[in-house]
């Protein structure tokens, strides 16, 4: 356990002395939504079914977008090499870094995530579905994220294999999140679709650690 | 308690048996065997590529050999991956050390990391040996300093800073003495020396040769 929060409390002092790093894939999802909405000049009825959608995609493409940050730099300094010959368990040291990794982007779109909402004109308590669906979809994108992260970190240019690895995965997220919100609009119970959410996250946070150890083995060798 | 004099408790040969490497169709080396006795010296030596650091990271298990394989005692490394990474401290050609970080900070990270790398019975003191280890170093004075901000000799200090601080019995280092000064290379030899008295195992690439008195000392050249 102690081996978790020193590597989880490393990559959020990284993160904090990195701001740009932090705040770059966070400006993304602001910027996108942002321009939607110009872009867009629907009614605003109009855009109120659009909305969950639009802040989905967004959050898609800024976790994309910082997942190639995960263990870049820990490849390049040979940070990477001594977390495998360590005795601790690598699965333990990759799960930190998805918890970090979800700290910095996942969380803090989580955060700010509603308020756009609400800007595209959702009511308060679709914005609070917005929410949980939120909380409960973007650590399954960093942990998915990882595994992809992981197998192309080997590669000088991975970032293309990077988005075409992982965009199809991120897909059942995007699909049951957005449609959570527009079935709760609609006012139908949203129970199940909220369930399957919680499923692809325990399924996601169990085993992508594993596959994502076993993918950096792979990679530094 | 004075752990320079007492010998490590896992200690074992450390051997390898046709090991072949192939990269870009062009064998870097091929049918190697060596082994390696605790308390020796290994100085693997060779021209620019001609494989050394690959060599070595083939004996530390993280790249696979094109053929053959490296044992640890009687069994082949890749069947006890844990056990021997218990007793092995590798710094790369890539050092491992984050430079947003203090000194303090990764030593700190690297002390856990290394957490069961020795005997149980120092685990809980290795946080409390970090200053100890950063004062045999030279870099005590440094503990608060960014690693961006210490120079390459001081950095490579560093690296090895975490040799000391796991206490394992093999140590694989990849051109140890690039970048030290006079002391420096003193202070690595030093280390060696003692190192090798405790019946630990060194594996070193180096161009410089290594002044170590008393040590069981052998070249491997590969080109």
């Amino acid at each position: 356990m102690n081996v978790f929060i020193t590597i989880l409390k490393r990559d959020l002092i990284l993160a904090i002395r990195h701001r740009a790093e932090l705040l770059n894939p966070m400006l993304f999802f602001v910027l996108v939504i942002v321009l939607f909405q110009l872009g867009l000049r629907a009614k605003p009825e109009v855009l109120v079914d659009f909305a969950p959608a639009i802040v989905w995609i967004a959050a898609l493409l800024s976790a994309l977008l910082s997942l190639d940050h995960m263990f870049r730099s820990d490849m390049e300094d040979g940070a990477l090499e001594q977390m495998i010959i360590s005795t601790q368990a690598t699965s333990l040291l990759v799960l930190a870094k998805i918890i970090a990794h979800w700290i910095i982007t996942g969380l803090a779109v989580s955060l700010v995530g509603p308020l756009l909402g609400m800007m595209l004109g959702l009511s308060f308590d679709a914005t609070k579905i917005l929410f949980l669906t939120l909380l409960i979809g973007t650590p399954v994108l960093s942990a998915i994220g990882s595994i992809g992260v992981a197998l192309t970190v080997g590669l000088r240019r991975g970032g293309v294999i990077l988005s075409l690895l992982v965009l199809p995965l991120f897909v059942p997220v995007l699909i049951f999140a957005s449609q959570t919100v527009t079935t709760y609009i609609a006012g139908y119970p949203i129970a199940a679709s909220i369930s399957f959410l919680i499923a692809l996250l325990v399924l996601s946070l169990s085993l992508a650690p594993w596959a994502t150890a076993a993918a950096l083995r792979v990679s530094v060798s | 308690m004075d752990k320079t004099q007492t010998p490590y408790a896992d200690t074992n040969i450390v051997s390898a048996q046709k090991l072949s490497s192939e990269k870009q169709d062009r064998w870097l080396f091929k049918d190697i065997s060596f082994s390696i006795k605790p308390g020796q010296i290994f100085h693997i030596q060779g021209a620019n590529g001609s494989g050394k650091t690959t060599l070595l990271r083939i004996l530390c298990g993280l790249t696979r050999s094109d053929s053959g394989q490296v044992m640890w005692g009687d069994k082949p490394i890749a069947k006890q991956h844990d056990q021997y990474h218990t007793q092995l401290s590798y710094v790369g050609h890539t050092d491992g050390i984050k430079q947003d970080l203090t000194v303090e900070e990764n030593l700190h990270v690297a002390a856990v990391l290394a957490q069961g790398k020795q005997q149980n019975n120092h685990a809980s003191n290795k946080l409390a040996n970090l200053d100890a280890t950063l004062k045999q170093v030279g870099l005590y004075k440094k503990k608060l300093t960014f690693a961006h901000a210490l120079s390459a000799g001081q950095r490579r200090r560093l690296a090895l800073a975490r040799c000391l601080l796991s206490d394992t019995s093999i140590w694989i280092l990849d051109e140890p003495l690039t970048a030290l000064d006079s002391q420096g290379v003193a202070l690595v030899e030093e280390l060696l020396e003692t190192h090798t008295q405790r019946k630990g195992i060194a594996i070193v690439t180096s161009h410089q040769t290594l002044n170590i008195s008393g040590a069981h000392y052998e070249v491997l050249n590969l080109s």
